[in-house]
């Protein structure tokens, strides 16, 4: 039909929430709806991640401009290609782009997958706008078959990245999040009042002692980090895994502090995300780098997983992502093997939202559960599909932020669109990790009573793919 | 003739996780307007009981419902005129949160009733037929005292490139000063974070206030020059945001930079002199409580303008901009001023007084821009929205960017208002 049909496609180059540059487009049809969209970036990229494209020149924006590259690509090879052509029809509009990039493996690193991801993303926004109806509604309709038996909408769960370290923070973590889960919330709403309350009571005690939350120990935190949970600052001279322990203790004394339990069966749980390949280095896990001291330790694989298994025995651990490293499939298998049936283990930098990669992965016995986040692949109609065979095997899809982040909020819409179950969108603090929480709020005003909401879903036996 | 057909609110949260109320109105003609109500750090104070702030603005929206659904309305100021009836028994803050909610959701809604873009309805409704250009930013570097967590205690350091244009390049030029220091952090391994209003929140070395003070502004001023806009000299201009009424205690003493250190309200003005002499200071915010007319008039007297003065608590309402008070420039809140028929009137009052009008964000924000909107409407000189860093605080640069496309390139950032004062 041709109101559908797309009249203009705009491109411009905005901030993102860390005050670097990163595309937006707005999609326009002749039916006169519209779409805007805008792309994230990540701190910790796999690499085997769909390539972003910058302009390079040092006199802007220290070489991470993207006016002269993706913003040019967007109102000119992208807009010609696509205009005149039906905005519901996701799949031709994505294959349209990717044959456009034409660059090898699908990288799409000749127009830029943040060129490609803004465009397609702000497509499916026209075409829901054009049909007066929101974007998770579009989807579902439209775009992504959920099985029959799960034909309701699902709320997500939130995990909360509360303690930033590794690559997110300026601290001597080596873990790069500790994720709180309100896994014993009874709707979507109790679990971001809960959230709301741990973190403004963590905030107070921080700023109040700022030195002396637990007892015998000081630390002290100048603030939040990408993602908006908090840096802290840990005492020096303790061990690397020590360190470790030591943040799991405060981040459990801070939310029994602020009267909510925490346990395997309580308020709140916890997910970690390692983010292993950053500090596996030839065979080994070496952590304490970040550490001034230099109380550096060597940890082959199975000494890792026996870190891991000690943590979750002592710890209400009910997630781990990116436990080992991307290119350590035996530490992956052992991993799953081991802590497979207590625990969600979470497939990141190891499959990159990639869906050769996670069935390879699937096949092979790593992980059973995948992170999806959409610009590691570069479309919407590709990380759909990836969900796709994620559910289809039995893996649980988490949808997930990047630490560059915008205002943008489609990641909402999309983990509602396919109930995914779980969220992963930072602290409940910046509007950029907010504004997702609050689009998810506005969805369950929207779908009332009618909405399905399962705060324990991590830990439900079913789905969880049983290790051999 | 517009029709409200549809008004709902919503609990939503802050950028600093607190509870705010949001509402979403939608007109018979099928426009839908959204809005959301900041929180500053004041506000936990505006306690009825023990009921927090969030649930007493939604319990007066719920009753205004009736009210607006039932509103029919031809111009934007007989909507607000409405809205002010209907909402006088409210207590002060409390009412002027809820008529600004209201305000700015139907404006939303309104402006896409009409197709035309926010920031156009609002200037037709102050009466502008042209824009006179853009704000220039006041873009926080550094963040202390109650939105940090940190012991530094002056609440903001910002730079305003008042001589770097047109908009897109001013955004730029504060987005690489925020990136070189995090690099000279880094280099010295220096721990940091992010403050409430986006930026970098830390610790500064030095013996007494005035060192520490001037150790922040050399690493500020070294991330200008080593970002590449230190030459020629006034391109980047500093403005320091005190808050000095949270740093009073009660014999009248000072701890501004650090809870330690007091200092007398003799040594406050000495410190703000020693300072605008040596660094490139524009503008001073809050310098001295505003409680202590006084003091702020001896400084207003010893600055002979050369920094202006900036007021920002006790600006709830037009009352605050009479003539003569000594400061130069407002702070306009809009959240705490009422609808925006009563922003547009705070601006123009203050504009006639002879003050310099500063649009402002709050520290606990939302990704909702129209203050951005608000500000490129009425086209006043400056905005502060908080730093780099935090989609509340870019969202709302990234509005103003879209804005600045319809702009002639080549236009002067800064307006004539500013003339006459030696640093601009």
């Amino acid at each position: 039909m041709e109101k559908f049909e797309i009249k203009k496609i705009k491109g411009r180059e905005i901030l993102d929430s860390r005050g670097r540059p990163t595309a937006e487009a707005e999609v326009f049809l002749a039916g006169g709806g519209w779409g805007r969209a805008q792309v994230p970036s990540g701190a910790s990229t796999g690499s085997r991640e769909a390539l972003e494209l910058r302009d390079g020149d040092p006199s802007r924006y220290w070489g991470r401009g993207v006016r002269d590259t993706v913003i040019w690509n967007i109102n000119g090879e992208i807009q010609r290609s696509l205009l005149g052509k039906d905005a519901r029809n996701q799949r031709a509009l994505d294959k349209t782009l990717i044959d456009l990039d034409g660059s090898e493996g699908k990288s799409k690193s000749r127009l830029g997958a943040n060129s490609i991801l803004a465009v397609s993303l702000a497509a499916a926004h026209a075409a829901a706008n054009e049909m007066r109806v929101e974007l998770y509604q579009y989807i579902r309709q439209c775009l992504y078959d959920v099985s029959s038996d799960h034909d309701k909408f699902w709320l997500p769960t939130p995990m909360m990245n509360f303690f930033n370290g590794g690559a997110h923070a300026d601290n001597a973590l080596d873990f790069q999040e500790f994720i709180l889960v309100p896994h014993g919330a009874k709707s979507f709403e109790q679990a971001m009042e809960w959230a709301s309350e741990v973190y403004l009571s963590m905030r107070r005690r921080f700023k109040a002692s700022s030195l002396r939350v637990v007892d015998d120990v000081s630390f002290k935190s100048f603030g939040v980090g990408d993602e908006g949970g908090f840096s802290i600052q840990t005492p020096p001279g303790m061990g690397p895994r020590d360190t470790l322990r030591f943040a799991l203790r405060i981040l459990t004394e801070v939310v029994e502090k602020a009267n909510h339990s925490i346990a395997r069966d309580g308020d709140f749980g916890i997910a970690l995300d390692p983010a292993a390949s950053e500090f596996f280095v030839d065979g080994y896990y070496v952590l304490g780098k970040r550490q001034k001291e230099g109380n550096t330790e060597y940890l082959q694989p199975k000494e890792m997983l026996a870190f891991y298994e000690e943590l979750v025995d002592t710890y209400p651990i009910i997630s781990i992502e990116d436990g080992m490293a991307e290119n350590d499939e035996e530490g992956w298998k052992l991993l799953t093997e081991r802590l497979g049936r207590k625990c969600q283990l979470v497939g990141d930098d190891v499959f990159v939202t990639n869906p050769d990669l996670l069935k390879a992965g699937i096949s092979n016995g790593i992980a059973n559960s995948i992170l999806i986040k959409v610009n590691q692949i570069g479309t919407l109609t590709e990380a759909l599909d990836v969900v796709k065979i994620a559910q289809e095997n039995e893996y649980r899809a988490i949808v997930s932020h990047r630490s560059g982040e915008t205002e943008d909020t489609t990641i909402s819409d999309i983990a509602v669109a396919v109930n995914a179950g779980q969220i992963k969108t930072g602290c409940l603090s910046r509007a950029d990790r907010v504004a997702k929480y609050n689009r998810l709020l506005r969805i369950a005003q929207e779908l009332g009573p009618s909405a399905y909401f399962d705060g324990r879903i991590a830990t439900r036996d079913t789905g969880l793919r049983q290790a051999a | 003739m517009t029709l409200l057909s549809f008004a709902k609110p919503l609990i939503i949260y802050t950028s600093t996780s607190r509870p705010t109320v949001e509402l979403t109105v939608k007109t018979v003609a099928g426009g839908s307007g959204r809005a959301s109500l900041p929180l500053g750090y004041d506000d936990p104070s505006r306690h009825n009981g023990k009921q927090p702030i969030h649930q007493l603005v939604l319990k007066a929206i719920e009753s205004l419902i009736p009210v607006l659904l039932g509103a029919k309305f031809a111009h934007h100021s007989a909507f607000d005129q409405l809205i002010t009836e209907a909402t006088e028994g409210l207590e002060d803050g409390l009412r002027a949160n809820v008529q600004y909610l209201v305000s700015a959701a139907c404006a939303q809604a309104c402006s896409a009733d009409l197709g035309i873009p926010l920031h156009k309805y609002l200037a037709e409704m102050a009466g502008f037929d042209a824009y006179r250009g853009l704000p220039v930013p006041m873009i926080t570097l550094i963040c202390g005292g109650k939105v940090a967590t940190t012991p530094f205690g002056v609440q903001a350091i910002m730079v305003v490139p008042t001589g770097v244009s047109p908009f897109p390049e001013a955004v730029r030029a504060g987005s690489e000063i925020s990136h070189a220091l995090a690099q000279i952090f880094k280099r010295e391994g220096k721990a940091y974070a992010i403050g409430d209003e986006g930026g970098f929140s830390t610790s500064f070395d030095g013996n007494g206030t005035r060192e520490v003070l001037c150790c922040a502004l050399n690493t500020a001023i070294q991330a200008i020059d080593e970002a590449g806009y230190s030459k020629p000299a006034g391109r980047i201009q500093i403005a320091i945001d005190f808050a000095a009424e949270h740093c009073k205690d009660a014999d009248g003493r000072y701890s501004l930079v650090n809870q330690k250190d007091t200092l007398s309200v003799q040594e406050v003005l000495d410190l703000h002199q020693f300072i605008v002499d040596r660094y490139p200071v524009l503008l001073l915010e809050d310098p001295v409580a505003t409680s202590n007319l006084d003091a702020l008039g001896e400084l207003h007297k010893r600055l002979e303008r050369k920094s202006l003065i900036a007021a920002d608590d006790l600006l709830d309402s037009v009352s605050g901009v009479a003539v003569g008070e000594p400061w130069d420039a407002v702070v306009a809140m809009p959240d705490r001023l009422g609808t925006l028929s009563d922003t547009l009137q705070f601006v123009s009052a203050a504009q006639a007084a002879g003050y310099v009008p500063i649009a402002s964000h709050r520290s606990g924000e939302t990704k909702d821009v129209l203050l951005s909107d608000l500000a490129a409407a009425l086209s006043l000189p400056f905005i502060k929205a908080g730093g780099m860093s935090g989609s509340e605080r870019t969202g709302k640069w990234n509005e103003l960017l879209r804005i600045s496309e319809l702009y002639d390139a080549n236009r002067p950032v800064l307006q004539g208002c500013l003339e006459g004062n030696g640093k601009v």
